[in-house]
């Protein structure tokens, strides 16, 4: 029976993403075509034989047994949502608000809690950030 | 043939003090911004332009020249202290530069990428004053059947990077190539893969790709493996001995055949419009790391790695000028903007410029050399000065990356469109290393996807579809047939030779 690695993982979602694009994203997202010798389908088409011929030797025969760290990922995926929704608020609320919040919750996160280097990263940073894009190269900051 | 008179004349105009100090500040401000992701020297240079309509045109194009010349060596910098590359052509610099950094050893890593990236600018630079002429018309050979070949020799290369697992480097390089298509399709010119979002049109950012795949997802991925306790982003011992801390003449003569190769990789790519140093810094690595007689150490703080790549990336901006001075060919963005300064100028760039402004161009070579001289100096200090800076705790470093990412990419891609791109990248970029595919295959086969998917539309129209037609282009033979050699020598050789030494 075969084990579950993280290369069988992949094989697969590479096998099923180049099903997805054969057969329902290429001809979706591209217009049809009738003459030339390069249509806008072509190149896509091959890249999607490509994962599934691709995926179907990773999922066949794969190279190492690792499996995947999920507590790793769950962090990442942490820090990954924090940065979203700063940008959300970037984009809402402008760069000068947001981006000390941001550099602190990330600092906070990572377990820093020295005055001087919370200082530096959420105030002094975004500040020298803000002086030489905004003052010194006068474009405009989100 | 250009008078001798007039060579000394603008060596002569060259070498003044006005001059040195326009160079100084146009490295210093390259260096500076270089070293900031996403924000690069391009922008610097396009922001420069208009400031130089007051000044004359030689030290305008010397500060112009010097702001792009500074910036080769400062994307090298947070590539190599925190494997962020402040361009997408520091990335190759980071595989090797960032491990050894990270063995505590950031001066001796920052000063290799120095030394290999101003030598391989001044041989591009030698290349170009002397011998520009014969390589402009060796360029202008290259039609798209030529491209084409060159393209997939390019790709034959990616070959010495796949490491242990083929099938996850072609999964790789196919999903970089896909992720080329988005945009408009070169041949009929009809959106692709745009889901009603007219900024892809252009297909998706360079910047947003490179720096969400190679800078956030390594962010992530260290931030992710934080214990808890917070620790400098580098562990650099002050007290450390000297042989760590810089670049002995023994170490630097034995990587001269490195960076000679890759000085020779940078300005051939270099001359053809539109190849880039990107492309240049990672074919020259992995010939580097493939041809090396130890390959398993590349990646782990190898100095061939990281001059194999400096080189190749700086030697591209000398001969980026031979067809924008020969032929009023741009052959990258800088080159590009570098030609609009001249015109602003009154200065008419093509096959006349060596005779009507002979000594303005000479002039010019002459900056480009003050330009290395000073790119080195400086380099020394700046060097110094941000190796300190990442000694800093990791909790600042990366939350200062994240935002430098977040503006330099905004204002690189026009908007927090190209940021948000960046993110999915990031994300796409973690989940790729966390499942040992390279994301370094996913860039090179993203950077030069577009150009071959153009170059194989144009030969298919060329040959009418009849591939026989090649025997006509014997150039493209030529390098069909290296390709093959490289695919064998590269890939299949290297795999069996890394296997029996496992064995």
């Amino acid at each position: 029976m075969m084990s579950i690695t993280s290369d069988r993982v992949a094989g697969f979602c590479s096998i099923f993403f180049g099903l997805v694009l054969l057969f329902w994203l290429t001809p979706f997202a591209t217009e049809t075509v009738d003459y030339g010798w390069m249509r806008p389908k072509t190149l896509p088409d091959i890249l999607a034989w490509i994962l599934i011929f691709a995926g179907s030797a990773l999922a066949g025969v794969p190279s190492e047994p690792a499996g995947i760290n999920f507590l790793l990922f769950g962090k990442a995926v942490t820090y990954f949502v924090l940065i979203v929704l700063g940008l959300f608020a970037i984009a809402h609320f402008g760069y000068l608000l947001v981006a000390p919040l941001l550099a602190l919750a990330i600092m906070l996160l990572l377990g820093e809690r020295r005055w001087f280097w919370l200082f530096t990263g959420a105030v002094l940073v975004p500040a020298a950030i803000w002086l030489f894009i905004e003052i010194l190269l006068s474009r405009p900051l989100p | 043939m250009v008078d001798l008179n007039i060579i000394l004349a603008g060596f002569a105009d060259a070498f003044t003090l006005h001059n040195l100090l326009f160079v100084l500040a146009g490295v210093a401000l390259g260096q500076l911004v270089g070293a900031i992701p996403g924000i690069g020297p391009v922008m610097a240079m396009a922001i420069a332009i208009p400031f130089t309509f007051i000044i004359d045109p030689l030290p305008a194009i010397a500060f112009l020249v010097g702001i792009n010349k500074g910036g080769l060596v400062g994307g090298a910098i947070p590539a190599v202290l925190i494997n962020t590359p402040g361009t997408p052509d520091a990335a190759a610099t980071a595989l090797d530069g960032y491990p050894l950094a990270k063995q505590g050893k950031p001066q001796k890593a920052t000063k290799m990428a120095l030394y290999a990236s101003v030598t391989g600018d001044t041989i591009s630079d030698i290349v170009l004053i002397t011998v520009a002429a014969p390589l402009a018309i060796f360029a202008l050979k290259m039609g798209p059947v030529e491209i084409f070949a060159l393209m997939i020799f390019a790709f034959s290369v990616i070959a010495g990077l796949i490491g242990k697992s083929v099938p996850k480097g072609i999964i790789a390089a196919a999903l970089g190539l896909l992720c080329a298509t988005v945009g408009l399709d070169p041949e009929h010119s009809t959106p692709r893969f745009y889901f009603g979002w007219f900024e892809l049109y252009d297909g998706l950012p360079l910047a947003s790709v490179a720096i969400g795949m190679l800078a956030i997802s390594e962010v992530l991925r260290r931030l992710a493996s934080n214990t808890g306790t917070v620790r400098p982003a580098i562990d650099y011992d002050a007290s450390q001995s000297k042989e760590d801390r810089r670049i002995s003449w023994a170490e630097y003569w034995s990587c001269r055949i490195t960076m000679l190769r890759g000085a020779a990789i940078g300005t051939v790519l270099g001359a053809l419009p539109g190849i880039g140093s990107t492309a240049a810094a990672f074919m020259s690595y992995a010939a580097t790391k493939q041809s090396s007689k130890d390959p398993e150490s590349f990646g782990k703080g190898n100095l061939h790695g990281i001059a194999a790549a400096e080189s190749a990336n700086s030697a591209v901006m000398g001969a980026n000028l031979i067809p924008l001075l020969t032929l009023g060919i741009p052959g990258s963005v800088g080159a590009a903007l570098i030609i609009s300064a001249f015109v602003i100028h009154g200065i008419q760039p093509g096959p006349l410029l060596f005779e009507q402004q002979g000594r303005l161009v000479y002039g010019l070579f002459g900056a480009m050399v003050m330009a290395n001289v000073a790119n080195l100096i400086l380099g020394q200090f700046g060097l110094r000065l941000w190796s300190r800076v990442v000694t800093a705790p990791e909790s600042v470093i990366f939350s200062a990356a994240i935002l430098l990412c977040i503006v330099g990419v905004s204002l690189s891609t026009g908007g927090l469109f190209g940021v948000a791109i960046m993110l999915i990248f990031a994300g796409f970029g973690f989940l790729m290393n966390m499942f040992g595919f390279s994301t370094v295959i996913f860039i090179i086969a993203f950077f030069l996807g577009p150009r071959f998917e153009i170059s194989l539309s144009q030969t298919l129209v060329l040959l009418d579809g009849n591939l026989m037609g090649l025997t006509h282009y014997p150039l493209a033979l030529a390098l069909l047939v290296l390709s093959a050699i490289s695919i064998w020598w590269l890939g299949i050789r290297g795999r069996n030779q890394s296997t029996n030494s496992q064995a």
